[in-house]
């Protein structure tokens, strides 16, 4: 009998808790945020700091090395640029998602 | 708790099938509360698995028979320890396992992503839910450990002795978590194509997960060699058993993504064989699943042998078929900008040209007998003429390979050496199988066909005859160009920069080749006791290591230079401000110190037997073992004999071993229980076997060098991996951090 009471009470908690975002007002939409843009400058910041460790110890000639260090600061360039632009404009109803483009 | 039990698992199931659904509903009305909806139900999932697994813990503990899968593992006797334990030693309580770390994993993955990429979370639930729902269907359809047992024992049948050791408490579990870890990058891989929008972090994600799942199987694998090694009682840790092949392949698999991911992040290329190796890998651990639970393959760690292997069969040709689909049709999203070699219509051309001569070449081969030198010499004139005619064509595929020469060449070959390594493996271990199938089939056809074929092509019909069995002695053997491929890798890749060839690699090359010929030659020629294989094989480790420790020098040297820094310093300000790199490198000092001992103890291992009565002294090698006496005892599990030997080296007692043996009250076969005495040096590794009442005695010593090294060299893979995953704080460019220098001063 308490089994079947804490199966009845576990069941009604889950039903609940699942279909909280229908009765409440709306969780936060799904889209992507700016976080991504700070892991991929992380990354290229690290690729350019390991580049000119590479150069100094001779791994690499100036020319390759210049031209690549130009990449990787493009790069970097273009991803600072998304990461400062705004965010994308807020769905039209409030339970419709707001897709990034 | 029967009720309980059942009721959670059936609910875990309607929570995963619920959101599975919620999330299609989300994808087709754009509605987020459907997907906010879903993403509670895996919350709700897997907090139903917890309470499901913590059930069945209590009742492993509290030995309650009226559990069937309690009743199978546990007994009145066994030790508490194992009680716990005993969740991994069957089928269900490994299924119930695996769901609730898939689960608790997918949970801290919507937990850590689903605000940042919210566009890919709904094709991740998709995939890492359906992976989930499949696990629990298997575990309420065919092996439920919330079955009850009817009638009820009083008794327990009790844990298989092999699996009473203390390594069976960390080598499933670890084993299960790198297994099931590798679902996370696959469900973000898939769900980043199928959401048509690539996040410019998704490829850090799927490295951070393949890097944990990586840490952890290697672990697993590392542990389980321990297991074999102490426990089976052969003196052996590696036995290309297939369910230690079937752990060792997706290793491979994940090895070979941790290093392309590199490109992928700092190049831009192999974006495809990224998303294939990650597709790979998940594969391989369903696979290597299936080759553990069906039996469809002998082996000695098979514990749990069903039907249920060829669910996991048709659930993998499953995801193979939908990742062939969804690779295929967004395989132009996944195009990349750079490509290290873009080969052009010219270079096409002329390998076509090349792959002729070499099929011409295959053909004169089996007539040579005929023409002999004249096809040899025809072949080389060809030769000569494609390339003198494409003379301009074949300059620039010249110049082009010529980039091969460098970092990314060096990945790309790495990855070649692993997929060839993965092949040759997976297919030693299925092969096999698959003949003994094609003779089965054979054996089916008619008399009069079998006949006609023993006549036409009797080495066809003999094939089918014959049962083959590929022998431990083959892998080692053919393993042997692989180890000396990637160590001569792991000896220059450190060297190599960006984009070309530079002269430190030329100047290292030259050094090893002065060394390392003259050494092999000496020692082929049978000169000393050694053999030159193995001797090649330590001068490479040894070259790799010094690549390794000169690169790091050299930057701490760069930052002496730059920023005033003492060695002590610099060396601890690069090793903090770049984990990544010297966590991949301490792993890669740890697979060196682990080849050490591999080499050392596959060849030089040296062998000695003895029949003694008690009292007597008998000699293995250097050491006399003085068999002191023999002990007999018992607990309510077992028998035990126990041998004690004393270790005398120059006439001088050094130590004192015991090897045992068990005889378990449930179990008819006696269980080896070796005796180790080891050192940074040698193991000394004592078998036993009572042959008498009386005291007289089997003893086997194997003496095996360097196995301390193979641990410790698994030690300091995982504790690289770990390093490795450490987040980096910002780092300053070294011309940043002579500016800093000079601002301070």
């Amino acid at each position: 009998m308490p089994e079947v009471l804490i199966i009845l009470f576990a069941l009604l908690g889950i039903v609940y808790y699942v279909c909280q975002p229908f009765f409440g007002k709306t969780a936060a939409a799904a889209r992507s945020t700016g976080t991504e843009h700070d892991v991929a400058m992380r990354v290229l910041e690290e690729s350019l700091a390991n580049l000119e460790y590479d150069y100094r110890a001779g791994k690499i000639g100036e020319e390759d090395f210049l031209d690549m260090q130009s990449d990787l600061q493009h790069r970097l360039t273009e991803c600072r640029d998304q990461a400062r632009r705004p965010a994308a404009e807020p769905a039209k109803s409030k339970h419709r998602s707001t897709r990034t483009t | 708790m029967l009720l309980l039990g059942n009721f959670l698992l059936i609910a875990t199931f309607g929570l995963l099938a619920y959101c599975l659904v919620a999330t299609v509903l989300g994808l087709r009305s754009r509605d987020t509360r459907w997907w906010e909806s879903a993403i509670r139900a895996v919350y709700a999932a897997t907090a139903t698995v917890i309470a499901s697994s913590v059930i069945l813990t209590i009742a492993l503990i509290s030995r309650d028979f009226r559990f069937e899968y309690v009743a199978r593992h546990v007994s009145s006797t066994l030790p508490l320890a194992y009680c716990a334990t005993a969740f991994w030693a069957g089928q269900a309580g490994s299924l119930l396992f695996w769901l609730l770390v898939l689960l608790v994993f997918v949970a801290v993955s919507l937990r850590l992503y689903h605000r940042s990429h919210g566009e890919v979370i709904p094709y991740f639930i998709l995939f890492a839910g359906g992976s989930a729902l499949f696990f629990n269907l298997l575990l309420l359809m065919f092996t439920n450990p919330f079955a009850p047992a009817n009638p009820v024992p009083p008794d327990g049948l009790g844990m298989n002795p092999l699996l009473q050791n203390v390594m069976m408490v960390f080598h499933p579990p670890t084993l299960f978590l790198g297994y099931v870890g590798f679902t996370i990058p696959f469900a973000f891989a898939l769900g980043s194509l199928l959401a048509g929008r690539f996040a410019l972090d998704w490829i850090t994600i799927v490295r951070k997960w393949t890097l944990v799942s990586w840490i952890f199987l290697t672990v697993g694998i590392i542990l389980g060699m321990q297991w074999a090694y102490v426990e089976l009682g052969w003196g052996g840790y590696w036995g290309w058993d297939p369910v230690e092949n079937a752990s060792f392949i997706p290793w491979l698999a994940a090895t070979a993504l941790l290093h392309t991911v590199i490109l992928q992040e700092q190049k831009g290329l192999f974006k495809k064989w990224n998303v294939f190796l990650v597709v790979l890998t998940f594969l391989l651990c369903i696979f290597g699943t299936f080759i553990t639970r069906s039996g469809f393959i002998e082996s000695v760690h098979a514990f749990a042998l069903s039907d249920i292997g060829y669910y996991f069969l048709a659930f993998m040709l499953l995801v193979l078929v939908l990742c062939l689909i969804i690779l295929y049709r967004s395989r132009k999203k996944l195009t990349g900008q750079n490509h290290l070699i873009r080969l052009d219509a010219a270079d096409w051309s002329l390998l076509q040209w090349l792959l002729f001569l070499v099929a011409f070449y295959i053909v004169l081969l089996q007539i040579r007998t005929y023409y002999a030198r004249a096809a040899e010499y025809s072949v080389i004139l060809l030769l000569i003429g494609i390339l003198v005619w494409k003379r301009s064509a074949a300059a620039s595929l010249g110049r082009k390979l010529l980039r091969l020469l460098s970092r990314e060449g060096m990945f790309i070959l790495t990855n070649f050496i692993f997929m060839f390594f993965l092949l040759f493996v997976f297919w030693g271990t299925v092969y096999p199988t698959l003949h003994e199938g094609l003779m089965e089939l054979y054996a089916g056809f008619s008399g009069g066909f079998r006949e006609s074929v023993a006549q036409s092509l009797p080495g066809l019909h003999e094939f089918f005859q014959r049962k083959l069995a590929v022998s431990p002695a083959f892998f080692n053997k053919w393993v042997m160009p692989f180890a000396l491929v990637l160590l001569f890798m792991m000896v220059f890749c450190p060297l190599f920069g960006w984009r070309k060839l530079n002269r430190k690699v030329i100047y290292f090359l030259l050094a090893v080749l002065l060394v390392l010929v003259p050494l092999a030659i000496y020692t082929g020629l049978g000169v000393g006791a050694v053999s030159w294989m193995s001797v090649v094989l330590f001068g490479l480790t040894g070259f790799a290591i010094i690549a390794i420790v000169s690169d790091v020098f050299s930057a701490v040297a760069i930052r002496r230079r730059l920023a005033g820094e003492s060695w002590l310093r610099g060396a601890a300000n690069l090793f903090r401000k770049n984990k990544r790199r010297y966590g991949g490198y301490l792993s890669h000092i740890g697979v060196l110190i682990l080849i050490i001992g591999i080499i050392g103890s596959s060849f030089y291992t040296q062998e000695y037997e003895s029949e003694v009565n008690i009292g007597e002294t008998f000699i293995a090698g250097e050491w006399e073992l003085k068999y002191v006496d023999l002990q007999f005892s018992q607990d309510p599990e077992k028998s035990m004999y126990q041998a004690i030997l004393e270790v005398i080296r120059n006439g001088r007692t050094v130590g004192r071993i015991t090897p045992e043996k068990h005889l378990h009250r449930k179990f008819e076969q006696p269980m080896t229980e070796v005796s180790i005495d080891f050192n940074l040096l040698r193991d000394l590794y004592v078998i036993f076997s009572p042959v008498n009442r009386a005291g007289r005695a089997y003893f086997k010593i194997l003496v095996n060098p360097l196995v301390i090294w193979i641990w410790v060299g698994g030690l300091l893979i995982t504790l690289g991996g770990i390093y490795a995953i450490l987040p980096n704080r910002r780092r300053l460019v070294l011309s940043e951090l002579a500016a800093k220098e000079e601002h301070h001063a």
